[in-house]
């Protein structure tokens, strides 16, 4: 069987952005918001900003949600933006681009903004405002078919509230509000597959990267903006606070979610699937979850069980994606 | 053509002599186990000693802590409750209700931006009578994200049939929560309640309280006794049907008609859990309102700060009191009316921790109705009626604000003249030091001025400044003082400068401002003398800087210019570096000051220290103790 591009693609033209331009390029977001030491947030939004005004050449305009990045870069009466930015909630981003963006097509049509004149609305939340809270906004302005691209800075917790559960905390974390004890192992169920649920909305472009393969995330980001439609990237952004660890462990711990395959790159552009980066000789699970203090029980031999679930899980959903990345090859003549 | 008036339900009749319950405020600690904990702590603990059914949450600032306590029971086997950890304050009431529909005693807990979010449901609660309990920590909600206190979130939710009950420290809240099960259990209410207490200045204050056993806090809610049960599925109920014009009067009726026994239920209540706890409450309290000329009139924490400047005024032998109201909803409109139009009230200034922009607050509002109803039926008297807008979006209300208010009440007062229809000021932040009111001027100040002391902890985030309050709050009331132990919040992350503050006294202590000018100024980090240098300035006669830094007493009063007063210093990161290998400061600074002060013997902070810091490893500990040893040896000064 073949998978058909159903939806067909319409992008802006980019170039080849490459991290080493990014060198000299304007920065969207400036120095002196107030984020964590060691905080990977700041990159994503950065690389996505940059991607969007240096690589394809279009206006951003930025939605967001309430969470970490949204306070600590909007401090009144500071504000680290140099990009128009909106927030008013937390459980709406999507549907503050949904707004920006019908005001933008009810301008042109009105010849108010230059029909050219590219503006492109990016709204970004954190895994709280977009698994959680903010699934029912997002999934509407997916399905509406804005031309929105919807990056979630996946930290895997509320971390702006002091770390307590999303449905992205992963299997056996510990969180404030699923914690370890005689009676509980953290959190007892897997994560939600939000990349997933945003496949099945059958957008022109789905992709997950991590915060510490930078080219690899560029890319993707570049390649969401550019669709005139609406697309959702899901970055991996690790956190020191919450996940328990020093601050210059925040990129290894990313780069072990991948080499352990917890946490798989890869892509779904109209309508195929292509992994983006395969580790050579993956990591065993045990290694991952050393790296970071919120698994620090899962150590001991009473929760092998839990270790045993969260094996599986990845196993199955590793060989599910790369099933589905042959069912996505053109098939032999 | 005659108009047909037609009455609602016929109204029973509530016992006679009750429902409006006012007491004088006297000051009872009660019995049980004494605890130091915060606001959020103390509900979390009532919560657990109730044991509900089910509890479904929704974290938010500042109502978090509470539901991790809580969640730290549920991982501990503490409680049986089924915590639902939602996906959002919509389906965080949504579950609490369909749990207590299905037969459960639930919970739910959130705040300001969460309440708003959960509001349809909220309503429904009241209108289906399910006897559910919220506890509303206290912040701002509103056209601009503010994570700080006041009450505007209370009074988003004021037209709903809800009990609303307001606690002004962590024993209210403690109390208020048990108390709450069984008000809205009662068969003649049966509807739902919400416990509020304010964000910060209450639920991340450290305080003493006490509180009942676990055993007689089931006695007392005793077993739920649902009233409609989805579970009883050979008598199926359908709840929340479409209602028409013709029957939703009579459905608002009923509700009202419960409302209207909520305060003799709650007195009812109050006087049985008076009988287990030796702590008495009601609707609304008077202090010291016998032969008043002024009152203030408010809710909440600041009522704790009123108090305080009541005692200091009376001590001069000025008649100014003040009324506590704790039922917000029902508004207990005879009670209020009876205390506030005596004889001798000349002037009452209303508190409002919330506004109707453009008007003055709710509460004003609701009591200038109440008192006007009150002298067009009985008594003709009214006292002047002014509103103060106060604490808005979590500005400090300090002792000189209050004390700033009577004065003008007693001014009004001597001249007899109401001013005007729009008597409402805002009070706003005045940072050329008007906030500082000496308490200890006044003769009761001065009684008690030797056993007090106000410490100022300065740091930055992540150093320990919090954990340092908190712990020297538990310590001092471990050893039979009174204090609080609190830190200042914001957005902050790791390394921001922050404050701390830590109240002890031997005296129980009600004011709820922050410290402006402390016996005690301790600096964990000496990047930020520069930082808060104009402060240092107002530190007490005989009060004294701590700094941790390699550099001498001497050298650090030259740089800082500080005239009088005592210095000292103490490598504190050296110390805990050697030590325990961190940059954490606050063991030896807490253990300087703590030898400096005398507050008590090192080794019973040692005992204490080991105590609190169990998640700690061995070999940390012991750094730390070696770290407080050192410390009390190295500290020098002059
Ligand atoms: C309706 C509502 N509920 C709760 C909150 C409190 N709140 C603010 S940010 C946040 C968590 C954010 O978590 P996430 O989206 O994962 O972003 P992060 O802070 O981890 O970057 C919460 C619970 C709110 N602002 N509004």
């Amino acid at each position: 069987m073949e998978t058909k591009d159903i939806r067909g693609p319409v992008t802006r033209d980019g170039k080849k952005f490459t991290p080493q331009k990014l060198l000299g390029t304007r920065h969207s977001l400036g120095a002196g918001h107030a984020a964590c030491a060691g905080c990977p947030g700041p990159s994503v939004i950065q690389a996505a900003l940059h991607a969007a005004r240096d690589g394809l050449g279009c206006e951003p305009v930025v939605a967001f949600a309430t969470g970490c990045m949204e306070v600590v870069t909007t401090l009144y009466p500071s504000n680290a933006w140099r990009v128009p930015y909106m927030h008013s909630a937390f459980p709406n981003s999507a549907a503050t681009a949904s707004g920006i963006e019908a005001a933008i097509k009810a301008r042109k049509a009105r010849g108010e903004i230059p029909a050219d004149k590219d503006i492109k609305v990016v709204a970004f939340g954190g895994d709280g405002g977009t698994y959680d809270i903010g699934l029912q906004a997002l999934s509407g302005a997916m399905e509406r078919g804005h031309d929105i691209t919807y990056i979630c800075y996946n930290n895997e917790a509320y971390m702006n509230t002091g770390v307590q559960r999303s449905s992205a905390t992963p299997l056996g974390a510990f969180t404030n509000t699923a914690q370890v004890g005689e009676a509980r192992v953290g959190k007892s169920e897997f994560v939600k597959d939000l990349t997933r649920i945003m496949i099945a909305h059958d957008l022109p472009y789905v992709a997950q990267a991590s915060v510490h393969r930078f080219p690899d995330m560029l890319s993707k980001l570049q390649k969401a903006i550019a669709v005139r439609g609406p697309s959702f990237v899901n970055v991996l952004s690790t956190c020191p606070v919450g996940w328990g660890m020093t601050t210059d462990e925040v990129l290894t711990a990313a780069e072990l979610a991948v080499e352990c395959n917890v946490w798989p790159l890869y892509e779904f552009e109209n309508g195929k699937y292509r992994i983006t980066y395969r580790p050579a000789n993956p990591r065993p699970l045990m290694d991952y979850i050393k790296s970071q203090t919120r698994f620090r029980h899962l150590l001991k031999p009473e929760y092998a069980d839990i270790v045993r679930r969260f094996e599986e899980y990845i196993a199955l959903r590793w060989q599910e994606l790369n099933d589905l990345e042959k069912l996505s090859q053109p098939a032999a003549a | 053509m005659s108009l047909k008036l037609k009455t609602w339900m016929p109204v029973r009749k509530l016992p006679p002599g009750t429902g409006q319950p006012i007491m004088p405020a006297e000051r009872t600690e009660g019995r049980g186990e004494a605890h130091a904990m915060t606001g959020n702590d103390a509900a979390a603990y009532a919560l657990m000693q109730v044991d509900p059914h089910v509890a479904a949450a929704y974290p938010i600032t500042p109502q978090t802590e509470l539901m991790h306590k809580f969640a730290e029971f549920v991982a501990k086997g503490k409680v049986s409750t089924n915590l639902v950890t939602v996906e959002s304050e919509h389906s965080a009431m949504t579950a609490t209700l369909a749990a207590s529909a299905a037969g459960s005693r639930a919970f739910t807990a959130t705040c300001a931006n969460g309440l708003a979010y959960m509001l349809e449901i909220y309503g429904n609660a009241g209108a289906l009578r399910l006897p559910v309990v919220l506890l509303l920590v206290n912040r701002h909600v509103g056209g601009l994200l503010n994570i700080h206190n006041d009450h505007t979130d209370a009074m988003l939710c004021r037209n709903a049939a809800w009990l609303q009950l307001h606690g002004e420290n962590a024993q209210e809240a403690y109390d208020l929560t048990v108390m709450a099960f069984r008000v809205a259990e009662d068969p003649r209410v049966r509807l739902p309640v919400t416990v509020c207490f304010d964000g910060f200045i209450v639920s991340h204050t450290v305080e003493k309280l006490r509180t009942l056993k676990k055993e007689e806090v089931q006695g007392f809610v005793g077993e739920f006794a649902p009233y409609v049960d989805l579970l009883d599925t050979d008598n199926p109920r359908a709840v929340g049907p479409l209602v028409q014009p013709d029957t939703t009067v009579t459905f608002y009726a009923q509700v009202s008609e419960a409302m209207r026994w909520a305060p003799a239920v709650f007195e009812e209540v109050a006087a049985e859990y008076a009988q287990l706890s030796g702590r008495q409450y009601s609707a609304l309290e008077a202090y010291r309102m016998e032969d008043a000329e002024v009152a203030i009139l408010g809710m909440g924490s600041v009522c704790g700060t009123t108090r305080a400047v009541v005692d200091a005024l009376r001590s001069e032998g000025v008649k100014v009191g003040m009324v506590k109201l704790r039922m917000f909803r029902p508004f207990p409109v005879e009670a209020l009316a009876r205390v506030l139009t005596g004889p001798n009230l000349k002037a009452l200034c209303v508190l409002d921790k919330a506004v109707e922009l453009g008007n003055g607050g709710p509460l004003f509002a609701e009591t200038a109705a109440a008192l006007a109803l009150q002298a067009k039926c009985d008594s003709g008297r009214m006292p002047i009626l002014t509103n103060a807008i106060i604490g808005l979006g979590g500005r400090d209300v300090t002792l000189a604000d209050v004390n700033g208010i009577y004065t003008n009440l007693l001014n009004l007062a001597a001249t007899g003249r109401q001013p005007g229809m729009d008597p409402i000021v805002y009070i706003d932040l005045n940072d050329d030091g008007e906030n500082i009111f000496d308490l200890s001027a006044s003769r009761l100040g001065k009684e008690r001025a030797s056993s007090t002391q106000n410490i100022v902890m300065m740091a930055r985030g992540g150093q320990g400044a919090k954990t340092a309050s908190y712990l020297l709050a538990q310590l001092m009331i471990d050893i039979g003082k009174y204090a609080q132990g609190f830190p200042t919040y914001g957005p902050e992350r790791t390394g921001a400068p922050i404050k701390a503050f830590a109240k002890i006294s031997d005296h129980p202590i009600d004011d709820r401002q922050q410290i402006y000018a402390p016996d005690v100024f301790a600096v964990f980090d000496e990047t930020l003398l520069d930082t808060f240098q104009a402060e240092f300035q107002n530190l007490a006669p005989e009060g004294l800087l701590l700094v941790n830094t390699k550099a001498s007493p001497k050298e650090i009063r030259e740089k800082v210019g500080l005239v009088g007063r005592r210095v000292y210093t103490v490598d504190a990161t050296g110390i805990a570096i050697a030590e325990f290998g961190a940059n954490r400061p606050n063991t030896a600074m807490m253990a300087a000051m703590l030898g400096i002060l005398k507050l008590c013997d090192i080794e019973q902070f040692k005992e204490a220290f080991k105590n609190k810091m169990q998640r700690l490893s061995e070999k940390v500990l012991q750094g730390n103790l070696k770290a407080i040893d050192r410390a009390v040896a190295e500290v020098q000064g002059e």
